[in-house]
């Protein structure tokens, strides 16, 4: 009896992440990510998407326990990223972040003490809490994140497997757009 | 010419302008604190000590120069600083900027806030 609902447990649990998988293909699809591209384009995909700029602050976060932090204000999006660190961990973090938004994912409980004394070390972070209210993620949002990241980053190496091959023409017209909001936004 | 001009702000002012400074920027349950309130807030938790709305004015306007230390402790866990905010400059100009940051972000309105762990959490199991 146990071993049979173990075994449902494993099967419910396996059929939980091939769901998360799917949906996570599906978010970075909706990107339509250049081959070439890097984490900036990704980083610009998703601020258009949003409809909000999204601004990214290197710092030394290693005491902190944390190594990125998104806030969501009205006007748009800041990440915190942990700056020493390998360009390539640096990519992860920011992808990660990123991913939090793709997915959707709000503040449900409380922000982390962690998170709290990364930017205000001499503050309570009771008071930072109340002086803010609310938000964090939840241990699925992380999970989620991780997994939308992972294939944001696969897909920057090597292209999607081509199931509908797209236009040519709409693909440079993407990429134009992006350029042309790069430079505006600067 | 008033010579306070050029005065080297007395220790007992300096006190009572940290106090001050905590009251006006430090929000507590999200909200400013009068000092009528926070007396009546204080004296819940310690009865004995009769901390008086004006008593903590007169903190704020350096009429009060030697709280007794319990006080300023009290002061401090209230307004979510540690008690060395009082003391040293280098801490007190820290606080107020993390304060001013603070009050930044609430006025944009920050909606959600998270971090990620150093590792990818471990899959859960269905409780």
């Amino acid at each position: 009896m146990l071993i049979r609902q173990r075994l449902v447990d494993r099967l419910t649990h396996g059929r939980r992440l091939k769901n998360l998988r799917r949906t996570a293909h599906a978010l970075v699809d909706a990107l339509d990510l250049p081959a070439d591209g890097d984490i900036t384009t990704v980083l610009d995909r998703v601020g258009a998407q949003r409809g909000r700029p999204i601004q990214l602050i290197p710092m030394p976060m290693s005491h902190s326990g944390a190594c990125g932090l998104w806030i969501a204000t009205r006007e748009g999006d800041l990440v915190f990223h942990e700056s020493m660190t390998s360009p390539r961990h640096q990519d992860h973090i920011i992808a990660h972040e990123l991913a939090h938004m793709l997915c959707g994912h709000a503040g449900i409980e409380a922000i982390a003490d962690e998170s709290a004394r990364l930017l205000f070390p001499d503050l309570d972070p009771d008071l930072v809490r109340e002086m803010l209210g609310r938000s964090g993620y939840q241990n699925h949002d992380e999970q989620e994140a991780e997994i939308v990241a992972t294939i944001m980053l696969e897909r920057l190496v090597r292209p999607a497997p081509a199931e509908a091959p797209a236009e040519a023409s709409e693909g440079d017209d993407a990429m134009a757009l992006a350029r042309i909001d790069r430079s505006l936004r600067r | 010419m008033p010579d306070d001009d050029f005065a080297v702000p007395s220790e007992a002012s300096l006190l009572a302008q940290r106090v001050d400074q905590l009251f006006r920027m430090s929000r507590p349950q999200g909200r400013v604190w009068t000092d009528d309130e926070l007396a009546e807030h204080l004296g819940h938790e310690r009865p004995d000590a009769r901390i008086t709305g004006d008593y903590l004015r007169e903190l704020r306007t350096g009429r009060q120069a030697n709280p007794p230390a319990a006080l300023l402790a009290s002061l401090a866990a209230f307004f979510g600083v540690e008690i060395s905010y009082f003391f040293d400059q280098a801490h007190t100009d820290r606080v107020a900027y993390q304060l001013a940051v603070l009050e930044q972000l609430h006025n944009v309105g920050v909606r959600g806030a998270g971090s990620p762990p150093h590792r990818p959490p471990k899959s859960r199991r269905n409780p």
